[in-house]
């Protein structure tokens, strides 16, 4: 980390930008971007879900940097060490207390995601409690995966890369997106204490074949019938393929957050409201398939339709092929270019690996140092999925000298 | 005959993929194109006549753009179309060799 101050890397809109300040922050590279919204008439310059995470990155790390232009549009990042959730930087009793804002409309998978692909690299656990208004635990309009599914389709990856202890996901308490599709008042809370030199090089070449299917239904603040519609419809698509589907159901009531009317401060509103569902497939080699789905902000979705079109996700995510599903692959293959300097081997569908962020994701890489990928036909199989090859960069973790 | 056209796909897309002059919209465009399966319902031939239009008319399509350029982990999908898909025998029968249902003695139409 002396070594001479590197010249930013620029990148332009806010395009892919939790997923670049995390590669700036693994690899250390400064990061500038420009061009953040700048012709949008209402939400100009930086969301408020991104500052969330500035501070979030800002939170996790020691010495980081950012400086926003005044109009917002413009960032310049300079990243820290990783330190988690270390005594004295933020954290009481090893716990980061996070808040995320009320004005927050994306799920809180949006910062959980990018936050689990920086842990491994930590100097000390990370065990961060978000909380507040902002919390939505739900899947979202905006294309957010559930907490659910985060915990049961994103962090078994991590176990390939020989990252599995102690890595915990508890969703405390749930909330659905609010009417006006901002914030929720969930809690959740993410503690991952298993830091490694670097990870494990990996070959993922067989997709296996989808054995059980697994999923939550669930619903906070209306009747837990709900639940059970959705699943119903969700079985009703599903049973014909497997015989092994089990639908967890949980009901909650909605989460209060206090009000804003300054002269009835005592009254407290109930927000987050709905239903949705989490549908998991997982194959004999341990691929996983997520899928889901929640009530828009505004309601008026019947749960049947929901449990529905849901299943059909699943289907469509599972014919998509490969051996890491389109919401994983980010991850997986993040993870693949920080490991060893080893060629580590992916199945993916052709789908999966033509779809616009894994695009983005290769040039990315690319403009922060990693190494090309190779791209080639799958010999087996008659799916006609690709073999991506990735080289590992070999940064590891800085705070962790001895393997 | 089939393989050798696919291979040269798959080069394609290497070829494309790291080619700065082409933004990753093109990309997909370009590689799903080529009539291997049009991307969520978008019939190829109105598309072009689309395509044409949008370039000229750069500046109004203003706020799609803006809607593109957030990040979405589950893409969007048209639930009519993939109900139709689904609820179609034959489209499942497809899917289910990747099902541990599938009956592996039974040979399948390659």
């Amino acid at each position: 980390m002396a070594t001479t101050p590197q010249a930013p890397l620029r990148l332009s809109t806010q395009k892919a930008l939790a997923h670049r300040l995390i590669l700036s922050t693994l690899t250390g590279r400064p990061v500038r971007f420009e061009q953040i919204r700048p012709s949008s008439l209402t939400h100009t310059g930086l969301a408020p879900h991104e500052i969330s995470f500035l501070r979030l990155l800002e939170a996790v790390t020691n010495g980081s940097q950012f400086i926003i232009g005044l109009t917002g549009t413009e960032l310049l990042y300079k990243p820290g060490l990783i330190t988690g959730s270390a005594p004295g930087s933020g954290a009481s009793g090893g716990v980061i207390r996070y808040e995320l804002p009320a004005e927050c409309t994306r799920g809180v998978s949006y910062f959980l995601i990018p936050l689990c692909l920086l842990a491994p690299f930590s100097k000390a656990p990370i065990n961060v409690l978000f909380t507040g208004p902002g919390v939505i635990t739900s899947a979202t309009p905006s294309g957010d995966l559930s907490a659910d599914s985060v915990r049961t389709a994103i962090l078994p990856l991590y176990a390939q890369f020989g990252i599995s202890n102690n890595i915990e996901l508890r969703i405390l308490r749930r909330s659905n997106a609010s009417t006006s599709g901002r914030g929720g008042a969930g809690e959740v809370q993410l503690i991952f204490g298993h830091q490694v030199r670097l990870p494990k090089t990996v070959h993922m070449l067989n997709p296996g074949r989808v054995k059980k299917i697994r999923g939550v239904a669930y619903c906070t603040g209306v009747s837990a019938s709900n639940n059970a519609r959705m699943i119903e419809e969700a079985r009703g698509v599903l049973n014909p393929m497997t015989g092994d589907t089990y639908i967890f159901s949980d009901v909650s009531s909605a989460p209060y957050v206090t009000s804003i009317d300054k002269s009835n401060p005592n009254r407290r509103r109930k927000t987050g409201v709905g239903f949705g569902l989490s549908l998991v497939a997982e194959s004999s080699t341990g691929s996983l398939y997520s899928a889901d789905l929640a009530t828009p902000p505004a309601g008026g979705v019947p749960p049947e339709d929901l449990g529905r079109q849901c299943a059909y996700q699943l289907l469509e995510s599972i014919s998509f092929g490969g051996a890491v599903s389109l919401a994983a692959a980010p991850t997986v293959l993040t993870l693949m270019a920080m490991g060893s300097e080893d060629v580590g081997r992916l199945r993916l569908g052709k789908y999966v690996l033509s779809s616009e962020p894994i695009i983005g994701l290769a040039r990315d890489l690319k403009a922060f140092g990693a190494n090309g990928w190779g791209v080639r036909e799958s010999t087996t199989g008659l799916d006609g999925d690709v073999v991506v090859s990735v080289v590992g960069r070999g940064v590891g973790n800085v705070g962790r000298k001895i393997a | 005959l089939h393989s050798t056209q696919r291979q040269s796909r798959v080069s394609d897309f290497a070829r494309m993929l790291y080619d700065e002059s082409l933004s990753p919209v093109d990309v997909v465009r370009k590689w799903r194109g080529e009539g291997d399966k049009p991307a969520h319902g978008n019939g190829n031939a109105s598309e072009s006549d689309v395509e044409e239009d949008e370039k000229f008319f750069r500046k109004a399509k203003r706020d799609d753009e803006e809607e593109d350029l957030e990040d979405r982990p589950i893409p969007r999908y048209d639930y009519d179309a993939l109900a139709k898909k689904w609820s179609d025998p034959d489209n499942l029968e497809n899917l289910r060799h990747r099902f541990a249902t599938a009956n592996l003695l039974e040979g399948r139409d390659g």
